[in-house]
């Protein structure tokens, strides 16, 4: 039998607001342990959250980014569950009343994932498993999150990938979530079932929690949805329970059957007011939005002509794209600085945190001042290359390296007077040509070359050169 | 009412251990306590909308950071300290 995989999606972002979402302590990676906490974080008795302001705004923009309806009236709930890496016994969440709702994300094969909702609530502090012992370090707790529910709308792993790069570039783009999968500031816990092609009822459901790569993802997915059809194959059932992916040994085992699937027994947090946000206030946060990555690489293939792979490489780092777009300012075409930045800036990074931070000694100004040079062919294109290398190296403009007399320009007379120094200086080049070995002409334009400082169009030098070797004889 | 099974899940979620004979008698006080809670089901709320208690509203702090506590001064009150972890006694608890 053919069988058709369903899928849903819990994604969970860190925001990266300065401090936690109910005490002012700071939301940093990493740290010695427990040094980034406070009473209300750590949960003593007697301590009051109170509510970061930041958090509720990024929440929305994230929400209005996926076009999401924004609730007028929302509030926090207490999840309850004892574990050690919630000191409270209970979760600040929301449950009934979500900041958004009903939003969705557009995917290049046309399909479209339904968001059901985003709500805001705190990170739980971290376990430690060393030495057979279980140590706790509550830096991470109280960190604010945002999960993202879909709805079950993923057809395969595919689009689940290309859902969370989505999500990823979107967050990083309005900047609420640097979304570092390997700091696990994004992570989500997959839904998985299948069912025979053609069937409208879903499967059983399994849960795979906190993964956090999209190679594991891939795999722990191709794993279960396997498993899943050789159980049904077998005569078997699929059991709804809650499961995890063992990276070293690639397949997925259960960590809690439905039988003990957890009684939240949420209720209102009562030490938390009511979240009320109205018309004016989204279109304030509205206005906080910028142009979304998708939009940009639509533009930058019909406005700029430039080819989809360039695009879609200019715009996934945001810093990139804005200094691309301030550095053709009044150019007629943006081409020369695409190539610049994917070829000789980007061969400087080598990761793609370097890429992402874009931290480079050029001014998008200074770029543009080396663009239009280029453009009004006072430059040819290696000097460009050249100075723009020096520029990266010093942080100087152009017009430091370029003499009055790079800039100049070099007329055909000039030319024509260096190609004639070139024959001359160089008798025995001339006399190989003759001998019929064309290649001599190319030591021939390295001299012109190197005498004009590379301001040579060296096709024009070519001619030149064999015109008046052969006048010569 | 409250069933014996609800309020061994109760226990079960709240990790305490009750015993045979205490089963009675606190089914008794949860019986005790939801009437007196449910008290509130009395009230008319028709006209109330979802509000807050003192109809206070957007009550926010502002995104700033401020001192944490020392280390030393967060595992003070911890049973068992490790490297500067708070660390799960045997029976996992902190
Ligand atoms: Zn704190």
């Amino acid at each position: 039998m053919k069988y058709e995989v369903v899928m849903g999606l819990e994604t969970h972002v860190e925001l990266s607001t300065k401090t936690k979402i109910f005490c002012g302590c700071t939301t940093e990676f990493g740290g010695d342990p427990n040094t980034h906490c406070c009473p209300i974080c750590i949960g003593l008795p007697g301590t009051m959250p109170k509510l970061n302001r930041e958090v509720v705004k990024y929440a929305i923009m994230a929400g209005l980014a996926l076009n999401c309806d924004i609730s007028k009236i929302s509030k926090m709930d207490r999840k309850n569950y004892v574990y050690p890496d919630l000191p409270k016994a209970y979760q600040i969440s929301q449950y009934d009343r979500p900041l958004c709702e009903r939003g969705h994300v557009d995917l290049s094969n046309g399909r479209r994932i339904g968001i059901t909702r985003i709500h805001i609530e705190e990170d739980a502090g971290k376990l430690v498993h060393q030495r057979g012992k279980t140590l706790i370090d509550y830096n991470r707790g109280g960190v604010p999150l945002i999960e993202i529910v879909s709805e079950p709308d993923f057809r395969s792993v595919e689009e689940v990938v290309e859902y969370l790069e989505y999500l990823q570039l979107t967050m990083r783009y309005i900047g609420v979530s640097d979304c570092k999968m390997q700091e696990g500031s994004l992570r989500c816990d997959v839904n998985v079932s299948v069912r025979p092609v053609g069937s409208e009822d879903f499967g059983t459901r399994t849960e795979i929690k906190n993964m956090n790569s999209f190679t594991n993802i891939s795999k722990a997915v191709k794993y279960e949805v396997q498993r899943q059809i050789d159980l049904i194959e077998s005569g078997g059932k699929v059991v709804q329970e809650t499961r995890r992916f063992d990276d070293s040994s690639g397949v997925t085992e259960s960590m809690r059957g439905k039988e003990d699937a957890h009684d939240y027994r949420y209720f209102r947090e009562p030490d938390l007011v009511t979240i009320f946000t109205d018309e004016e206030r989204v279109d304030q946060i509205k206005k906080l939005i910028p142009e979304l990555a998708h939009k940009k690489l639509e533009r930058y293939i019909k406005n700029y002509g430039l080819s989809e792979i360039d695009a879609k490489l200019l715009v996934k780092y945001k810093r990139v794209a804005d200094f691309f777009e301030e550095s053709i300012k009044d150019l007629k075409s943006c081409r020369n600085c695409a190539n610049l930045i994917l070829s000789l800036i980007f061969s400087k990074f080598e990761t793609e945190e370097q890429k992402e931070k874009f931290e480079i000694k050029v001014s998008p100004e200074a770029m543009n001042e080396l663009l239009k040079l280029l453009e009004a062919g006072k430059i040819r294109n290696n000097v460009a290359k050249k100075t723009l290398e020096e520029m990266l190296e010093s942080g100087k403009r152009a017009t430091d390296f370029l003499s009055e007399e790079d800039l100049k320009g070099l007329s055909e007379q000039e030319l024509k007077a260096v190609c004639v120094e070139a024959v001359r200086s160089n008798p025995n080049a001339a006399r190989d040509y003759l001998d019929g070995k064309q290649k001599a002409v190319k030591s021939l334009i390295g001299f012109v070359m190197k005498k004009t400082r590379g301001k040579a169009n060296a096709q024009l030098a070519e001619k030149f050169i064999i015109d008046i070797i052969n006048s010569k004889n | 009412m409250v069933s014996k099974e609800e309020l061994i899940n109760l226990a079960t979620l709240a990790k305490l251990e009750i015993s045979d004979q205490d089963v009675d008698k606190l089914l008794a006080d949860m019986e005790k306590i939801i009437d007196f809670a449910n008290q509130i089901n009395s009230a008319s709320v028709s006209e109330v909308e979802f509000d807050s208690v003192n109809n206070l509203q957007n009550v926010y702090r502002e995104d700033v950071v401020s001192r944490s506590y020392s280390q030393e001064d967060i595992l003070k009150n911890a049973k068992t300290v490790e490297d500067g972890f708070f660390r799960l006694d045997n029976r996992g608890q902190v």
